[in-house]
């Protein structure tokens, strides 16, 4: 997919709009009549085929900006485009992955993946051939008929993510994917993560508030100031690709990693004050 | 694409499982499991009939006053025929009201938790039904529908309703809205959200709420029969007591108590044998606590 985008950039033809395009978003609520911004003018884009995470600390509204791109919910205002269009029915043009799991507990491993196809009237037979052919993938092959309480917390990540795959939409929201895993496991399924997103071709924003999680997966990161949210910066993460995850321990990886800190908790006295 | 390798062994193949790996299938495990599970009720109904039989005979009460388990047991054996003509009328009160209690409870409380309206219009009413003494309103069933079978179907399915309402209610509600906006983005409408995550999530509530209901609606059979009837357990126990037949008395009750311990073994065996993922997943639970 990015091979396609440098051709059409060498080409000199007219640029491709960006897959996902967030316009001066705003979003509050009204809760027992006191006034809540969460979102203010957040504004940003993603071009096809990348990997953009959004980091900040908690509460700075970034799930409600997931939420929003995901059609969930509705900004107060401000638009959310696909592909250059406005996208008001957007709901299920993307596919969004949650903190927890949510596998439907009384469905095996692949009656879970296949969810999204079986939604959308793909047959039985033929969702689950395509769901067997990536399980070893997913680190989930002779597991497929086991209950989802029968697998490591792990497992049911990938199980989660083997389904979000499988919705087969361009853009994959993952909301904090790993971010109930303990610190081993989630360090696994970063390094697993960064093998498998460049043979998906998939366009993925990441919501984290792992520094590491970050730098190591994305192309580009989003950092928000605390409540209301508000887009900061934009940090470039120059690390050349492909990227393994001994990366972490290079000096460049610690020199990104210092200043990204620098700016996420000079937010957070900021907040303090 | 590299398979992912952190855990390499391969899935366990049935009958391996961790359960297997704990024993639990090995045929004396098993029984020792089984003795484990009766043991103790079979011992301590064994003790107490001991204790009666003894103290009958040693203090010499007449029969009618309390018959001894001995004398009760006789009773079931030469009548057994009269009790079983009973029993199956009984028996057929209380299905055909169950069957009700069940269609009714399932059809309210989807109605209840599908609009906040209908909750707040019908749920209260429920509630009400569970405050009026069935006892007042079994005579007047009486009047109004006859002195055939059908007040006794209504006051059995009045009485067992309830519980099948109120766990559904809670188990429809159960539901994440985490999981219900996951099937949004999936491209699911509500009819799709309710059949495939709503239903099978209320599944076990229902089967608690089943298992409380048949229960209780023995005792809703006895009442209606108590009231009015010509035939049936409850009918024989009010006709024995003014003739002092007291043993037979207490063969209706054991026969009744066989029945509710039946009908709830019964539900509970379907709901093993519908439920399997909510089943394995209590016991890998209690190991991981043990």
């Amino acid at each position: 997919m990015r091979s396609a985008d440098s051709t059409a950039r060498d080409s000199g033809a007219a640029p491709r709009p960006p897959k996902l395009q967030v316009e001066r978003l705003s979003k509050s609520y009204t809760m027992g009549g006191v006034h809540l911004p969460v979102l203010d003018a957040v504004s940003m884009a993603v071009a096809a085929g990348e990997f953009v995470s959004v980091i900040g600390p908690s509460g700075c509204g970034k799930s409600t900006l997931l939420n929003i791109v995901a059609g969930l919910e509705e900004p107060t205002q401000g638009t959310v485009l696909l592909d250059g269009a406005p996208a008001n029915d957007r709901l299920g043009a993307s596919a969004y992955m949650h903190q927890k799991d949510l596998l439907l507990p009384w469905r095996s491993v692949l009656d879970n993946a296949v969810l999204g196809l079986e939604l959308r009237g793909v047959s039985r037979r033929e969702a689950h051939r395509r769901a067997q052919a990536l399980l070893p993938t997913f680190g989930l092959a002779g597991f497929e008929h086991q209950y989802p309480h029968a697998l490591s917390g792990g497992m049911r990540q990938r199980a989660a993510f083997l389904r979000t795959v499988l919705a087969e939409r361009p853009l994959l929201l993952l909301d904090e994917p790993f971010g109930a895993l303990d610190a081993l496991t989630r360090a696994g399924m970063q390094a697993w993560l960064l093998g498998l997103w460049q043979s998906l071709s998939k366009t993925i924003v990441l919501v984290t508030h792992d520094v590491d999680e970050a730098l190591l997966l994305s192309d580009r990161v989003y950092v928000m100031t605390p409540r209301p949210g508000q887009v900061r910066t934009m940090l470039e993460v120059t690390l050349p690709r492909p990227r393994a995850y001994t990366l972490t321990t290079s000096h460049a990886f610690a020199q990104l990693r210092a200043g990204l800190l620098a700016m996420l908790w000079r937010e957070g006295h900021e907040a303090l004050r | 694409m590299k398979p992912f390798v952190e855990k390499a062994s391969p899935a366990p193949r049935p009958g391996q499982g961790p359960s297997a790996r704990r024993g639990y299938r090995q045929p004396l495990a098993l029984a020792a499991g089984l003795a484990w599970q009766w043991l103790p009720p079979v011992a301590i109904i064994a003790l107490a009939l001991g204790l009666w039989e003894a103290l009958v005979r040693l203090a010499g009460t007449p029969r009618w006053l309390l018959p001894p388990p001995s004398a009760i047991f006789q009773e079931l054996v030469a009548r057994h025929a009269m009790l079983w003509q009973h029993t199956l009328v009984t028996l057929t009160e209380v299905a055909a009201g169950f069957a009700v209690a069940l269609a009714v409870g399932i059809g309210l409380a989807i109605a209840i938790s599908s609009a906040k309206v209908l909750e707040r219009a019908v749920y209260p009413l429920v509630v009400a039904s569970q405050t009026v003494p069935i006892i007042a309103i079994a005579p007047l069933l009486l009047i109004w529908v006859g002195y055939d079978l059908r007040p006794k179907v209504i006051v059995v399915a009045l009485i067992s309703f309830f519980p099948i309402v109120v766990n559904m209610v809670d188990g429809l509600r159960s539901v994440d809205p985490d999981m219900v906006n996951l099937l949004r983005t999936l491209g699911a409408g509500r009819w799709q959200v309710f059949r495939k995550v709503q239903i099978p999530a209320s599944l076990p509530f229902l089967f608690s709420g089943i298992k409380v209901g048949v229960a209780v609606s023995v005792i809703g059979a006895v009442i209606g029969e108590w009231v009015g009837a010509s035939e049936g357990l409850g009918w024989l126990m009010v006709q024995s007591v003014p003739r002092f037949q007291t043993a037979l008395v207490f063969a209706a009750i054991v026969i009744l108590s066989v029945m509710g311990i039946a009908l709830f073994a019964l539900a509970a065996a379907l709901e093993r044998a519908l439920l399997p993922w909510y089943y394995t997943a209590k016991r890998e639970q209690a190991l991981e606590s043990t």
